[in-house]
């Protein structure tokens, strides 16, 4: 097994606000305190075989994210264990890493960078990245001059050339996909990422878009309310999900 | 270990330039600090506090640079992990070399402001051979932040007016530390400065560059002894913080 998790459990403080330090001084001497915790996921039991491509599926708030960020380690479970074999990236919107001000050439050193690529690997990369983005007259243009569609082509480059640097076992991709208007990018996009799929390690892949779930997922796992309800094929996954749909909107849930 | 350090010198150098981005003065900027508060000081103490203390000018710009050092990597560090919530959200990466990207960024303006102060120093003709130890002094200086920005960039995710707070304490520190007085035959204030971590640095400084002779055993273990606790109870602080940085931005 590439990754295995045991009985994880999440909780998180939505109460949870920054305080002066009197309040924080203060609560020392506070015996009751009543933190009412939300839980984010719930007995978690999951295994991934190495190659498994496995859909997370699941309404806003299931949990599918922060199940992704719990196994790449930016958030701490609570209980429960996780083992993980090989290497592992997460993989979400690269946007936030960005800075409008910087040229292109710094904004891939820095994300690059921030993804984890050595000083070599990203002067290796350098060329093919800005290549495949189609940015080469560009290179010394300010982000923020730049076009969303331009700006996402830019991100995806990074991206993918990072994630086929790394040579992950476990890739943790969280809803980056779309983002491009531009037919052409968008193929060559699909292509390459089709590739890396096919390429062997194991995915978890969180969406909205059902389609890929169907079309690239080996394996599918539903939540709701931070529990795993549903595992199995693809296909029967997304009819459950689809009659939970239902339900909810039938209840006006 | 090596992977972050290289994160931090990217993420500081990107910095760097934002900083100075369209900036007709650039790297300048980082010395008209100094230089003004060094112009106000020596204006304002040359002729009544100066006169009684040796080479006044030169020891009021190791003081002068010291302090801004300090002061400026610390005030920024205090907000390197609230001010990066996205990164963190986004990047799994450790939170540490958030921090460590500020002392790196404020470490070029400190070497930029140290070019200063050996134009003074050359000016007065006081250049020594003693100026080779600057490196271990400033090692010493640099753990001595590091541990204090640690401390303070995790306290901030929890606590919201540690920043105020913090610059209230820095502006106390500014005048009870002898950056343009001196503390010889007060023993008062000598006594308060003993647990003054910023006065080991300056007077080891002085020590060094002015007076041209080896610290006293006080002043070096002072030094080396503040700056192993701030490490330690900065990285003590930091580790057991930082597990929820992310869930709490």
């Amino acid at each position: 097994m590439q990754l295995i998790l045991e009985n994880i459990n999440k909780d998180f403080q939505p109460q949870f606000s920054r305080q002066s330090a009197l309040a924080a001084l203060l609560k020392l001497f506070k015996t009751n305190t009543n933190g009412s915790n939300i839980r984010a996921l719930a007995d978690i039991n999951l295994s991934v075989r190495s190659g498994e491509i496995i859909g997370i599926i699941g309404q806003n708030g299931a949990g599918k994210t922060t199940l992704l960020k719990t196994i790449a380690g930016i958030y701490h479970h609570d209980s429960g264990s996780i083992k993980i074999r090989g290497k592992c990236l997460y993989i979400s919107g690269l946007g936030n890493g960005l800075k409008p001000r910087l040229s292109v050439a710094e904004n891939i050193n820095l994300l690059c960078c921030l993804l984890g690529l050595s000083k070599t690997q990203i002067k290796e990369q350098f060329a093919p990245i800005v290549y495949f983005a189609e940015l080469q007259n560009q290179i010394d243009t300010k982000v923020y001059t730049l076009s969303q569609g331009t700006i996402a082509r830019l991100l995806f480059s990074i991206m993918i050339s990072c994630v086929e640097q790394a040579n992950s076992d476990i890739l943790l991709v969280d809803e980056v996909f779309g983002g491009t208007t531009d037919m052409s990018f968008t193929q060559k996009a699909e292509s390459r990422m089709l590739a890396l799929i096919k390429s062997g390690c194991s995915i978890l892949l969180a969406t909205h878009s059902l389609h890929i779930v169907q079309h690239i997922c080996s394996r599918a796992i539903l939540m709701e309310k931070g529990r795993i309800i549903k595992d199995g094929l693809p296909d029967n996954i997304l009819t459950n999900y689809e009659q939970l749909v239902d339900v909810k909107n039938k209840c006006g849930l | 270990m090596l992977k972050s350090i290289s994160t931090s010198i990217t993420l500081a150098q990107s910095d760097f330039k934002l900083r100075n981005e369209n900036s007709v003065l650039g790297i300048f900027w980082y010395l008209l600090d100094p230089i003004l508060m060094f112009a106000l000081l020596y204006l304002v103490f040359n002729d009544r506090i100066g006169q009684n203390i040796h080479c006044y000018p030169l020891q009021l710009i190791i003081g002068i640079v010291f302090f801004n050092f300090f002061q400026k990597a610390t005030s920024d560090a205090t907000g390197a992990i609230v001010n990066n919530g996205q990164l963190l959200h986004t990047f799994p990466f450790p939170p540490a070399v958030l921090v460590l990207s500020i002392i790196v960024k404020h470490l070029i303006g400190h070497a930029i402001e140290w070019v200063l102060c050996l134009l003074i120093f050359a000016y007065y003709g006081w250049l020594s051979c003693y100026l080779f130890y600057y490196p271990l002094l400033i090692c010493a200086f640099l753990v001595f932040i590091l541990g204090l920005s640690f401390t303070l960039a995790a306290l901030s995710v929890y606590i919201s007016d540690i920043i105020y707070l913090y610059s209230f304490f820095l502006r106390l520190l500014w005048l009870a530390t002898p950056i343009f007085y001196s503390i010889d035959g007060q023993s008062r204030l000598y006594l308060l400065n003993l647990f003054n971590p910023i006065y080991y640095y300056i007077t080891a400084g002085r020590e060094l560059f002015v007076y041209q002779h080896s610290p006293s055993i006080l002043i070096i273990g002072g030094a080396i002894f503040y700056a192993i606790l701030s490490l330690c109870v900065g990285v003590c602080i930091f580790n057991k913080l930082q597990l929820r940085f992310a869930e709490r931005l």
